[in-house]
């Protein structure tokens, strides 16, 4: 069975909770997650989340007259929210298996 | 005035560094927040939260480039070992092999005759299981000062036989023997000074003087003693040096036997020059051995056959 590591959990937990279309940049991430999250490792985190397919990502619509790089914004995929939801279950019914 | 935005110079070296997918999926996202923490912080005048804002950004890219890295590492490897027919993988794996099978192969002389005893029971030590253990390290480094410069060279011409060495494979098995040289400089000019004296010490069960082996090359400097001190730069530079001819010999004689003869010759050499140097410049009598093997290589002409 393919694991949910804690990280990768929590973030598909706060973009489900985030709104209706369930979508988030980084630091946005980090700033919901109180702490548990860092800026440095976040990326890492969507990157690999993304290589699974448990997140997809979009670059935004950059408002006007502002300068520098588009930001990446990430929403989860069926996928992710699947798996979450089925570690989710497993968590509650074994939690010493889920650590 | 075009003004540079923040992480431009970052993003420049990432672009050198990482692919396409890691600059779309690690680098921008990082740099894009920066960029706009900075915009913003700058838009209400903040100067010291651009300031914290531009400091946390950037570590945060080191972060991700290192973390990066990490993960790539073990790919890289298996890719760069895999690259030209395996040829540096190959050569690395039976350098490897010579290496231990040579530090072994030197330790065991010196540990059989100054830990084992024997008496008419069998054989015994005086030493507790720690001790040994301790012994045996301190052994190591001797060892490798001579395993590493004569094992490294003899995997080379093995790792090479049969296969014909691309440019890139023999710089990249150059820059390992260099690598490798420097480390020997680390090991002969502290690590197996220290480790002979603690080594002397504990099988003589009292303080010792320092002798010439046990001086680190500080040591050695202070005291004047130029042969030896150059003997030890010397040896250190052996793996490169060797290496050297090794390569050169299998891509242009294609000849394990004159490589071995030519790292046999360089032994004997570095041997005689220890005992009968003098009469000779110190610092001519340390290097000539390597200095014969550079000249000797630089000369090596291509077979007939293979030409």
């Amino acid at each position: 069975m393919p694991t949910l590591p804690a990280k990768e959990a929590l973030i598909i937990e706060l973009l489900s909770s985030s709104g209706p279309r369930g979508e988030m940049y980084g630091l946005e991430i980090v700033a919901a997650s109180k702490g548990r999250l860092k800026r440095g490792t976040v990326y890492v985190t969507l990157g690999r989340m993304e290589e699974k397919g448990l997140v997809a990502s979009r670059l935004e619509d950059a408002p006007p007259n502002a300068g520098g790089l588009p930001r990446r914004i990430y929403a989860p995929t069926a996928l992710g929210r699947r798996v979450h939801d089925a570690w989710s279950h497993v968590a509650r019914l074994l939690p010493e298996f889920a650590r | 005035m075009n003004q540079r935005l923040p992480g431009e110079r970052l993003r420049a070296l990432a672009s050198r560094l990482c692919s396409e997918i890691a600059m779309e999926r690690l680098i921008d996202p990082v740099l894009a927040d920066l960029q706009r923490e900075d915009a913003d912080a700058a838009r209400r005048g903040q100067a010291w939260r651009r300031r914290s804002v531009r400091i946390a950004g950037t570590l945060a890219f080191w972060k991700v480039i290192g973390l990066h890295a990490a993960a790539r590492a073990p790919l890289l490897a298996r890719e760069w070992a895999a690259a030209d027919e395996h040829v540096v993988g190959r050569t690395m794996a039976f350098s490897a092999t010579f290496i231990a099978a040579l530090t072994l192969l030197f330790v065991w002389p010196l540990f059989s005759s100054t830990v084992i005893q024997r008496d008419a029971l069998g054989y015994y030590t005086k030493f507790s299981g720690h001790d040994l253990a301790w012994l045996v390290l301190t052994m190591v480094p001797q060892a490798m000062a001579v395993g590493i410069p004569l094992g490294f060279p003899c995997g080379v011409l093995f790792g090479l036989r049969r296969r014909t060495p691309t440019a890139r494979a023999r710089r990249n098995i150059l820059l390992i023997a260099t690598a490798c040289s420097a480390l020997m400089l680390i090991v002969v000019a502290w690590v197996m000074p220290e480790a002979n004296q603690v080594f002397r010490e504990m099988t003589a069960g009292h303080r010792i003087p320092r002798g010439l082996n046990e001086l680190t090359l500080g040591g050695l400097w202070a005291r004047a003693e130029w042969f030896d001190f150059h003997f030890r730069l010397a040896l250190a530079c052996a793996t490169a040096v060797l290496t050297w001819f090794a390569c050169r010999v299998m891509t242009v004689r294609r000849s394990i036997v004159l490589g071995l003869a030519g790292v046999i010759v360089y032994c004997w050499g570095f041997l005689a020059v220890q005992f009968y140097h003098d009469g000779l410049p110190a610092v001519l009598a340390a290097w000539l051995p390597n200095l014969i093997t550079a000249g000797v290589t630089a000369c090596l002409k291509p077979s007939p056959r293979l030409a």
